[in-house]
């Protein structure tokens, strides 16, 4: 380094502080937390969020608030809880799937949100430009709708005898259609059928449950859906009491007692959900921050299960699976 | 030698101070030259070994990343054998699942057979697919993976944002398929963010466009972001595709921070990985090398300033103690000594100084031995000559009497001289006689007087006046030609010195001196009275004269007297006859005692003109002698000036009109009246115009009075012949009258000036002549307006 550069290099390190001290010196930024779930069933999540948030530097309580509204499982809910935390002047909005990004951008076109598992947000209409948001939205994506069919696939593989196959879904979830869509197609070409039970309510997947044995299902598929993944423990043992193979979303359904999993990590999703945010209200801009999914995929098998139905694994799925329970 | 001034002091410290700036001058610059060579050795090693670490840093990330494309292309490797192909579906599959499981970098693996046709598709995010017998022979991926075994694509995008590089390997055999790999570049992240770059550094892996591959910000890489732009990148890629070779330095990273920069190439994919690490962190061991040189430049300063003033304090304190010691000197305190004990040129300094001021004392002693010496000397010689001046003052006072004056000279030679008795003798008739002397007791003084000493060697008085030279005798009473030892014994005679008084070489007399105790006069002492007797004499002699001098003029005085009292008693006894005779002889002319023949008339009438001359010059002298004698006061009255000059002039009317002459007179109107004796200054203006009448015989006499401040002014003036300038003066004496034919023609007695002066000086004023001969003369009379009675008496 040439003398020259010395100087400038010296006087920023001085500038840098009375910055720092202004910095400090402002209001505590705001989080509005727009959860689809209950707090109840979050603890997992929240977690790997705050986790992400401390890595950007920012600590709940300490030099960030979070401001939190759950609509326990109601998606109507979402549009007005979404409302009153614009009203509420939050620097930035984390909301959660197509439902609750959706409300969250229904309430502000200004305020930025960073999503969790928003997939085809282009066809929604919601983001022009994955690489380059042009609008107040960014996030992680968790490609929800595609690794359906994948699960489906997989599920099929590890029941071969299951001629019907049958679909869980949430109504209230907007890509709910494209995902019976994909899923019916998806069923012709494994020559399976693929009865559709629709759920919104905890009552409403007792019910589903209840249907499967009268729809004859050798295996059930549970769609990737927030709702459901706050419903976890009801869901799993609902299965186990209909001794029903299932697969889902994520690891913590296997964790739980569900037959096996697919998809990407959830709380690695969720620590990226939490750096992003810290990122913004560091200030950095949307347009700087690209939606990302995730590169990593995990297949969870869990054997117990398996042995409780009487199922056994094939190897090439033994073979594929990151983890399997013992 | 004076006192050193406070102002010389306020420079005090000055040297203290001058000393102790040098020395830590000096040793601040070593430091500092030292600290900044330092400084610049430091950070030239550092800045190569910077550059040298960091390039080490990008061989081993492009390493890093060689590996993971080469563990992916091994990993491929073993699918692409002729065998395996021939496998059935399940095996395929499973070993595909399998691959996917050991990579987690690819995302999709199929398998094309021979001719290009797809056989087998397994993604981790699609459903597998088997035989979709899709055609790929004619692309890229197949031709050129057949042609050169392996073939890896550009980078791509997925979605615009996720990036994928295609790997196609050819398996061997005879008709080989390939096996092609999507692979997730994303998951190089992990490679870069793994790397451990300084605190704060980064790697980051450009593609042959110098679009980014990987950065630690995966939002860039996702955001499809190029760096081509960045100075850096541009020269690597140059390089790369060898246009110049690549220079790794300092440059400006995405964020505009200045970072050290250096690169390395992945020439099997043409991609280049970048390791930066920011300036200031690059630099910080330079920093904290430069605050621990100032730290220990600080500390050698304030050691330095320490050792200074130490060591200036050890200097300059025997400095100023020189400097207070020779202070001490300068104000004259020469028993001061400078304790100064360094061992070096300063205590030889001191030391110096000590013996200096040594010296200065003994010089001073001499000095002053030798101020006494002289102080003496003047003591005497100012004692000598306040004898001289005593001697001539009481000369002075008493011009009639000798003895003082002599007793005054033995006075002062005794005392000048230390001696206890001193005589003059005097040289009378051949024999030399006691005058006076001064310290002799009574016997010796009778002894003394009585004695007539002759010339001869038995006495100190004829030794001097035989020889005419000074004499010494040392011991009168052990002098065996000295005769009158007796004497001497009475008189208390021992050492004795004798000067000869010497008038024009001729001894007069003799000055004797003796002491009671046989002490021999000094050569000074004797040259001292040899000095003073020459004095003596000359005032002994002066004395003389002027006595004499006093006798003559008094002697002359009352020859003068004598000679006036004779010429008035003449005056009276000659005028006594002659008027017997005059007075006869006007008897006979009137013819009382009868008429007489012309002839006898005539004669008559001649003895009585003569008669009546012979009269006038007698009352002239008769006149002059009273004046001279004194006899005549003047008869002070009022007077007019104006009635005073018209008597004269109406007196003197029928003598101007006999020659036919002008007689004028112009007299001050405003005269005041004066006081004087009128008769005596009309005979002053009858003779002085009677005088302008006789020697004039064409033309005017014009008298004039005027008044100047309190003194008359008159003038009588004249047309006739003038008066030269040597007889100017003579006209006024006696019995004197201006000697040419013509005023021998004239008559007159030469003694009518001589008593008009002596009138006009008793009345305090003065008769004075102008004239230049053949233009006539003029004599003026200056008289005081008011005589005060007495102010004149006859000198």
């Amino acid at each position: 380094m040439r003398r020259r550069d010395l100087l400038p290099a010296l006087a920023s390190a001085a500038a840098a502080f009375p910055f720092a001290a202004r910095a400090q010196a402002k209001p505590k930024p705001v989080i509005g937390f727009l959860g689809n779930g209950s707090p109840g069933t979050s603890a997992a999540f929240l977690a790997a969020f705050h986790g992400g948030l401390r890595a950007a530097g920012y600590v709940d309580g300490t030099n960030v608030t979070i401001e939190y509204r759950w609509a326990e499982g109601d998606y109507a809910r979402l549009a007005a809880l979404a409302v009153d935390l614009v009203g509420r002047k939050v620097d930035v909005i984390q909301a959660s799937a197509t439902p609750g990004i959706a409300a969250a951008k229904g309430a502000t076109a200004t305020i930025p949100i960073v999503f969790f598992g928003g997939d085809d947000l282009v066809a929604a209409g919601l983001v022009d430009n994955l690489a380059r948001p042009s609008g107040n939205l960014t996030g992680i994506g968790i490609f929800g709708r595609e690794l359906n069919v994948k699960r489906l696939e997989l599920l099929s593989e590890l029941v071969p005898q299951a001629a019907v196959i049958a679909l869980l879904v949430n109504p209230n979830q907007s890509t709910s259609d494209f995902t019976m869509r994909d899923m019916e197609d998806a069923a012709r070409m494994n020559g399976r059928r693929l009865p559709i039970l629709q759920a919104g309510s905890a009552s409403e997947i007792d019910a589903a449950f209840a249907s499967l044995v009268q729809l004859g299902a050798g295996a059930l598929v549970v769609a990737s859906d927030p709702f459901f993944n706050s419903r976890r423990e009801q869901i799993v043992a609902l299965a186990a009491r209909h001794a029903i193979p299932a697969i889902y979303e994520w690891r913590e359904f296997a964790d739980a007692g569900g037959l096996i999993s697919y998809g990407p990590s959830f709380t690695r999703t969720w620590y990226q959900v939490g750096v992003y945010v810290g990122r913004v209200l560091a200030g950095s801009r949307i347009a700087d921050l690209p939606i990302q999914r995730p590169t990593a995929f995990e297949l969870v098998i869990n054997l117990k299960a398996a042995k409780v139905l009487d199922l056994p694994v094939p190897r090439t799925l033994l073979a594929r699976a990151d983890d399997v329970i013992e | 030698m004076s006192r050193p001034r406070p102002a010389r002091r306020a420079g005090r410290g000055g040297l203290f101070r001058k000393y102790l700036l040098l020395f830590i001058g000096l040793v601040s610059i070593a430091l500092l030259v030292n600290a900044g060579i330092e400084v610049a050795f430091t950070y030239r090693e550092n800045e190569r070994m910077l550059a040298q670490l960091q390039r080490e840093k990008a061989d081993a990330a492009a390493q890093r990343i060689a590996q993971f494309i080469g563990e992916i292309e091994r990993q491929l490797g073993w699918t692409t054998q002729g065998q395996w192909a021939a496998g059935s579906v399940d095996e395929r599959r499973f070993d595909y699942v399998r691959l996917l499981r050991q990579v987690p970098a690819i995302t999709e693996l199929s398998q094309l057979d021979g001719s290009g046709k797809e056989r087998l598709r397994v993604s981790r995010l699609a459903m597998d697919v088997v035989g979709s017998g899709a055609d790929y022979s004619r692309e890229a991926l197949f031709t050129e993976a057949l042609a050169r075994r392996i073939w890896f694509s550009p980078v791509h995008f997925r979605n615009e944002s996720e990036p994928y590089l295609t790997i196609a390997i050819a398996g061997s055999g005879r008709g080989p398929g390939v096996t092609v790999a999507e692979v997730n570049l994303k998951l190089i992240w992990d490679v870069i963010s793994g790397l451990k770059i300084g605190r704060s550094g980064y790697a980051y892996v450009v593609d042959r466009q110098g679009r980014l591959i990987a950065h630690p910000d995966i939002s860039l890489v996702l955001r499809n972001t190029s760096f081509a732009a960045l100075p850096q990148v541009a020269a690597g890629l140059r390089a790369q595709s060898g246009a110049a070779p690549a220079a790794d330095a300092a440059a400006t990273n995405n964020d505009g921070a200045r970072v050290l920069s250096a690169h390395s190439a992945l020439p099997a994919l043409g991609w280049l990985v970048f390791v930066e690490l920011p300036m200031t962190e690059a630099l910080e061991p330079l920093y904290v090398s430069a605050l621990r040189t100032a730290v220990v430049l600080l500390a050698g300063l304030g050691i330095a300033a320490l050792v200074a003033l130490f060591l200036v304090r050890r200097m300059i304190g025997p400095i100023r103690a020189l400097q207070v010691g020779a202070a001490q000197i300068g104000a004259g305190d020469l028993d001061s000594r400078i304790d100064v004990r360094t061992g070096d040129e300063l205590e030889t300094l001191g030391d110096q100084f000590n013996t200096m001021a040594a010296q200065l004392r003994e010089s001073y002693a001499g000095l002053e031995r030798k101020v006494a010496e002289r102080t003496q000397e003047l003591h005497e010689s100012l004692a000598y000559q306040t004898a001289i001046s005593d001697v001539l003052k009481l000369m002075s006072r008493s011009t009639t009497d000798l003895a003082p004056v002599l007793q005054a000279v033995v006075e002062m030679a005794m005392r000048l001289c230390r001696a206890s008795q001193a005589s003059i003798f005097e040289l009378e008739h051949g024999v030399y006689r006691w005058k006076v002397g001064h310290g002799l007791n009574a016997a010796y003084r009778d002894i003394e007087a009585r004695r007539q000493i002759a010339i001869g060697s038995d006495t100190l008085v004829g030794r001097v006046a035989e020889t005419g030279r000074t004499i010494l005798v040392a011991d009168a009473l052990a002098d065996p030609a000295y005769g009158p030892k007796d004497d001497a014994r009475v008189g208390e005679v021992r050492a004795m010195l004798g000067v000869p008084l010497l008038r024009e070489g001729v001894p007069v007399g003799v000055i004797a001196m003796a002491r009671t105790v046989a002490e021999p006069f000094t050569g000074r002492e004797v040259e001292m009275m040899t000095v003073f007797a020459d004095q003596a004499v000359i005032a002994i002699e002066n004395v003389r004269l002027f006595r004499e001098i006093e006798d003559k003029s008094r002697q002359l005085e009352l020859a003068s007297a004598h000679k006036s009292q004779f010429l008035a008693n003449m005056s009276h006894e000659l005028r006594t006859p002659l008027n017997a005779i005059l007075g006869y002889t006007e008897l006979l002319v009137d013819g009382i005692y009868g008429e007489l023949e012309t002839r006898p008339r005539d004669v008559l009438e001649r003895v009585q003109e003569n008669g009546r001359n012979l009269l006038a010059l007698i009352n002239d002298v008769l006149d002059l002698a009273k004046i001279e004698t004194g006899l005549v006061t003047l008869a002070l009255e009022a007077y007019s000036i104006g009635e005073l000059v018209n008597a004269v002039m109406a007196a003197m009317e029928p003598l101007a009109r006999a020659k036919s002459l002008a007689l004028v007179a112009r007299i001050d109107a405003g005269a005041p009246p004066g006081s004087g004796d009128a008769r005596r200054l009309q005979q002053v203006l009858v003779n002085l115009v009677g005088n302008a009448i006789k020697f004039t015989d064409a033309g005017e006499v014009a008298v004039a009075a005027s008044v100047a401040g309190a003194r008359f002014r008159i003038t009588v003036r004249d047309t006739g012949p003038g008066i030269s300038p040597v007889d100017q003066e003579t006209i006024f004496e006696e019995f004197h009258q201006v000697d040419n034919s013509s005023t021998r023609s004239k008559g007159g007695t030469g003694l009518g000036l001589a008593i008009s002066r002596h009138i006009v000086e008793l009345h305090g004023g003065f008769l004075t002549v102008e004239s230049v001969p053949g233009e006539g003369a003029m004599f003026v009379v200056d008289l005081p307006q008011i005589v005060e009675t007495g102010s004149k008496e006859a000198a």
